[in-house]
């Protein structure tokens, strides 16, 4: 059976770098981890020329290796991870999988645009600044519990924005 | 059963945060087990978050075209990951690539670094240290320091020579006509090329001088004690106490003592019994944890946990853990597929408790942490012990370049922590048994 060249395991796994990254983000709970452990995976495919028969093996391949990178980072920075059983990461990873080319992408990065400036700042302190929520807390002077809420309302909105970007665009006219 | 939008909001945003306790972790795996549109919520909010960091990172790639010196991170400052764009990283790279050289060129390289795990640090002969090890790095002289029970660190010498370090652990590397490791503490193994007989390797402990020509061998230092394990070959052991000397050669084993009475013969090397067990009746040897003596607080001894530090953050904080190590040389028990661990425990409130196993190879040298996390201990009533069983089957290996299963490796020591909440954590007996 021939394997993938070069060209394509690069094209595939930036292809598929959202939703790889969102996966070892559930393992680590830093997007910044998780970008570091998608570059580990990139690195490591190409380092195994010959090794990748067809996309989804890659895919399948990627999560795997990520989800132990994404563990043992955990380990070294002594983040033991009280996280979600392996089955049902790979189940999320399967199920993110089969969003494939619905353009989820695109309408995340429209609707987080969409976001008042200061919606955009709480997450962002959250999520690029990987302060925890209590420090958010501190920074924005609210309570604990209210950025908890905040941050869950502001998920919600993204996913209803995104939602109706997807329905909209996708309704033949 | 489907949770209500705002409780699964809010296990949500505490799992995130990394605040979720077990019973609650429990909760919300059980409810995305069942729940998809509460997965699709959970997929949505990950692809969310690292939108949002991605959108920032690119910003800031944006604004930060062609910088001429790299900005310095601070320790105030949280890490901001890597930017996205190639061009900045083609820069930065040639930067440290450029660095790099000139730091090659004005320090002779003794080490390579093969393998690094857990809180590690570096610190050359001129006050360099360095915390971000990776695999390929090349250090010159200097020492390496292991500050957490699980870590570990191999590295190797241009000519080949490998050696491991795990557990917490210090040691100095230099080359004076030959190579030279001062081991102040901790676990050490090495694998020596055939040296040059007038330039051997030598291994200095607070007890011992170990010297070696080439072969496989394994020390335990403490600042009393230092136990030689020879897998092959040949090693000579000198008791500093008295300057004595023994050979010690292939599955032999050698403790040096300040001791100047004590035998200084080598023994076999016997492979420990399956089943082990340590009460804390007297106060135990080489044990992290506050004992309990019988009758203090409760009518048989315990060991208490005791903040320890865990890992570290990547701006340098630490992170410490609440729990007890307990080891016992040389080495606890041999392990089956079919060996149990057991712990009586109680603590004061309700908590999820981490075990975690530190192996070794029968023949010598460093064998595979390995964990079990899904452990829960609700608090217990005065002089209430719950036992705990796990087998070994169902633990986790840590480590994934060594065994991917603890059965025939040995048991070295055994770590029980609450994580960062100070549970009131307690234990009154480890043991290892063979579950019939």
């Amino acid at each position: 059976m021939s394997s993938l060249p070069q060209s394509e395991v690069i094209r595939t796994l930036l292809g598929g770098r959202a939703r790889l990254s969102a996966g070892f983000f559930l393992v680590l709970r830093d997007a910044h981890l998780a970008e570091d452990v998608f570059q580990e995976v990139m690195v490591k495919a190409l380092e195994q020329p010959d090794f990748f028969t067809n996309e989804a093996q890659l895919l399948s391949w990627a999560r795997a290796v990520g989800r132990n990178a994404g563990l043992n980072l955990l380990r070294k920075f002594g983040r033991i991870s009280v996280g979600l059983p392996e089955s049902l990461l790979e189940t999320l990873a399967q199920e993110s999988e089969a969003e494939v080319g619905s353009g989820r992408e695109e309408a995340l990065a429209k609707c987080l645009e969409g976001l008042p400036a200061a919606a955009r700042e709480v997450l962002e302190l959250r999520y690029f600044h990987c302060l925890s929520c209590g420090e958010v807390a501190a920074r924005t002077g609210s309570g604990l519990e209210a950025v908890y809420q905040k941050l869950s309302r502001l998920h919600r909105t993204l996913r209803d924005c995104v939602e109706r970007r997807l329905t909209t665009f996708s309704d033949p006219i | 059963m489907k949770l209500p939008p705002h409780e699964l909001d809010a296990l949500l945003a505490r799992y995130f945060d990394g605040s979720l306790d077990a019973d609650a972790t429990l909760r919300l795996t059980a409810e995305l087990e069942t729940n998809v549109e509460s997965r699709a919520l959970l997929r949505g909010m990950a692809e969310q978050s690292v939108a949002v960091a991605e959108r920032r990172r690119c910003a800031e790639a944006r604004q930060s075209t062609m910088p001429s010196v790299l900005p310095e991170l601070t320790l105030s400052e949280k890490p901001a990951g890597r930017f996205s764009r190639w061009s900045v990283w083609a820069v930065a790279a040639l930067v440290m690539l450029g660095l790099g050289r000139w730091w090659q060129a004005r320090t002779p390289l003794l080490l390579e670094v093969m393998q690094v795990d857990g809180a590690v640090t570096w610190t050359g002969v001129e006050g360099t240290t360095r915390t971000a090890l990776v695999a390929g790095m090349k250090l010159p002289a200097g020492t390496l320091e292991l500050e957490t029970g699980t870590a570990l660190a191999q590295v190797r010498f241009a000519d080949g020579t490998l050696v491991s370090l795990n557990g917490r652990a210090e040691a100095t590397f230099s080359d004076e006509k030959g190579k030279r490791v001062r081991l102040r503490q901790g676990a050490f193994s090495a694998e020596v090329k055939p040296q040059p007989k007038a330039e051997p390797m030598r291994v200095f402990t607070p007890a011992a001088e170990i010297v070696v020509v080439g072969t496989a061998f394994s020390l335990a230092a403490r600042s009393d004690e230092t136990s030689l394990d020879v897998a092959h070959g040949v090693v000579t052991m000198r008791r500093l106490a008295d300057g004595r000397e023994a050979s010690v050669g292939q599955q032999e084993r050698l403790v040096a003592t300040f001791d100047p009475q004590s035998a200084l013969i080598p023994q076999a090397q016997v492979r420990p019994a399956t089943v082990w067990r340590m009460q804390f009746a007297t106060q135990p040897a080489h044990v992290d944890g506050v004992w309990i003596a019988p009758g203090q607080r409760h009518a048989g001894g315990a060991l208490g946990a005791q903040p320890f530090v865990a890992g570290k953050e990547r701006d340098g904080r630490v992170i410490v853990h609440h729990g007890v190590c307990v080891r016992d040389d040389p080495g606890m028990a041999s392990l089956t597929a079919t060996s149990e661990l057991r712990m009586k425990v109680r603590t004061a409130q309700d908590t999820g408790l981490q075990l975690i196993v530190g192996t070794r190879k029968p023949g010598g040298g460093f064998g595979g942490n390995f964990e079990f996390i899904q452990l829960t201990c609700p608090h217990s009533g005065d002089d209430e012990w719950r036992e705990l069983r796990v087998p070994v089957s169902q633990l986790r290996r840590i480590t994934p370049e060594y065994a991917a299963s603890a059965d025939d490796l040995i048991a070295d020591f055994i770590i029980v922590n609450s994580f960062t909440n100070s549970a009131g954590l307690e234990v009154s007996e480890l043991s290892i048994v063979p579950n019939p």
